[in-house]
């Protein structure tokens, strides 16, 4: 198992190349749809935010939680689809650097640009497996902004061996979705003669 | 009414029922669905695809074990109720309502539920029009047959209403639901279920479409429908999308088309995605009130 410790360095981002498979441990960052739109606000007003990305790994996930007395232990947290964060994630990654940004579907190549940019990878995660990678999931530090409901909150989460994460898109340039989209549009063309 | 008694079926046994379907639903499988993927699994010659698969399926035996939902996206609720008059006691929309609301708190069940244009979360899975029944009415019929489908976004998101022209050809068919699927990609975590309209007007389509993924295991018995749905079957696991769009054999674990009569001028096809875990409870409980649930891995 090969196992990373959060935060990573640049050098260790662009040391990974598509189809490696890694394990996270240390803190993470959730943060859907409502959570990028206000990360954006903030930055747009100036205003400082109540945590810091710079370097962190963010994880798209809304997670299923239980709630016992103002704490909360998280039961079930696969990834949410990323593809909802494509117009959102250039802006954010201009204005820090993410080491690895973790969801499911992949993001379209305006993102994976951004990313390159940053040395920022993005982590593949099998959509599904809520319970499985809850288990990964050892404390809850922090929740951000609960007014947005707790699915769209920020969660920031302590992991331990969470993945197995795929490398889906490096910082190199290579990118496993859109070899796999590629192939796909070639063979609609074929089976029906025209473009997807 | 005239000559039909009211069924044994109490309110209480009724809620309770749903209480029951809600927690299956998000915390297990059909058994048909995981045969489907362990015998996908068997066939994929791609190693991420086969990494993927027996993770996911590590994910299905341990969400059993420990009663714990296995996807954190526990959906939007949409109950399938089928009753005839014997059951018009019930009062399902509100039984319903209250299960759901009960069992957001119980198993729990993610809340889910938004306003549509602020987005201020309901806290519940109640709002406007959720839960959806769906209700199928027939007078003489006397057990009630009852799904529950708690409906995810990220395939849901991925769904597509096209207005065909009525001149189309079944090859056309065939190429929207293909395409439909293709620009998915791995969005709607693949190995999908596809569940299709055809005919009928376009909220029709789409509401056969929905109801189609109650049905993916049932023959049409229809040696068109038949032949659309296999060739569609067939296109689809040639495209290679695989395991969540990072390629392999199976792209698709299955798929139902249910027509409707139309307008002689349309042609209104429906098509509504379903993920790999593909969640649904099904029971049916008699007018004295035995239950039978359907599906089951137990």
């Amino acid at each position: 198992m090969n196992i990373l410790h959060t935060p990573f360095t640049e050098e260790q981002t662009r040391s990974l190349t598509a189809g490696d498979i890694i394990y996270l441990s240390g803190s993470i960052y959730t943060a859907r749809d409502q959570a990028h739109k206000r990360i954006l606000e903030y930055v747009q007003q100036n205003k400082e935010l109540p945590f810091s990305l710079e370097n962190q790994v963010l994880y798209h996930c809304g997670p299923l939680y239980k709630e016992q007395q103002n704490s909360y232990t998280i039961i079930s947290a696969g990834p949410t689809t990323s593809a909802r964060m494509n117009t959102l994630t250039p802006p954010l990654l201009e204005n820090c650097s993410l080491g690895a940004v973790i969801g499911k579907g992949g993001m379209d190549k305006t993102s994976h640009t951004s990313m390159i940019d940053k040395g920022c990878v993005y982590l593949a995660t099998p959509g599904g497996l809520g319970a499985q990678l809850a288990k990964k999931i050892t404390s809850v530090y922090n929740v951000y902004w609960p007014d947005l409901g707790l699915p769209e909150a920020v969660w920031h989460i302590e992991v331990n061996s969470f993945g197995p994460c795929i490398v889906a898109m490096d910082a190199k340039g290579n990118n496993l979705f859109h070899n796999v989209n590629d192939t796909v549009k070639k063979t609609f063309d074929t089976m029906f003669g025209e473009a997807l | 009414m005239q000559g039909i008694d009211p069924s044994q079926v109490t309110e209480q046994s009724f809620f309770s029922l749903c209480c029951e379907l809600i927690k299956k639903a998000v915390i297990g499988l059909p058994s048909c669905v995981e045969d489907d993927i362990r015998t996908a699994l068997q066939k994929e010659q791609n190693p991420l695809a086969r990494e993927q698969m027996t993770m996911i399926l590590n994910n299905i035996d341990l969400a059993k074990k420990e009663s714990l939902p296995l996807c954190q996206d526990t959906g939007v609720p949409l109950f399938f109720i089928s009753f005839g008059a014997n059951n018009a006691h019930l009062d399902f929309k509100k039984i319903c309502r209250d299960a759901i609301r009960k069992m957001t708190k119980e198993i729990p069940l993610r809340p889910n539920v938004v306003h549509p244009i602020t987005r201020k979360n309901t806290l519940d899975n109640t709002g406007f029009y959720m839960p959806e029944i769906y209700f199928d009415y027939s007078l003489e019929k006397k057990d009630i047959d009852i799904s529950f489908l708690p409906k995810g976004a990220g395939a849901e998101n991925m769904s597509k209403l096209i207005m065909l022209s009525p001149s189309s050809s079944k090859k056309e068919i065939i190429k929207h639901i293909v395409k439909t699927v293709a620009s998915a990609g791995g969005k709607p975590c693949p190995p999908v279920y596809i569940g299709v309209g055809l005919g009928g007007t376009a909220d029709m389509a789409m509401t056969l479409s929905k109801k189609a993924l109650l049905d993916t295991k049932k023959p049409s018995n229809d040696t068109d429908i038949e032949t659309l749905e296999q060739e569609s079957l067939d296109a689809i696991n040639h495209l290679g999308i695989g395991t969540m769009g990072l390629g392999g054999t199976t792209s698709t674990l299955g798929i139902k088309i249910n027509i409707a009569h139309c307008h002689t001028a349309s042609l209104p096809l429906g098509i509504t995605l379903q993920c790999w875990a593909h969640r649904v409870s099904q029971a049916t409980i008699s007018a004295q009130g035995t239950i039978t649930f359907h599906g089951d891995t137990q």
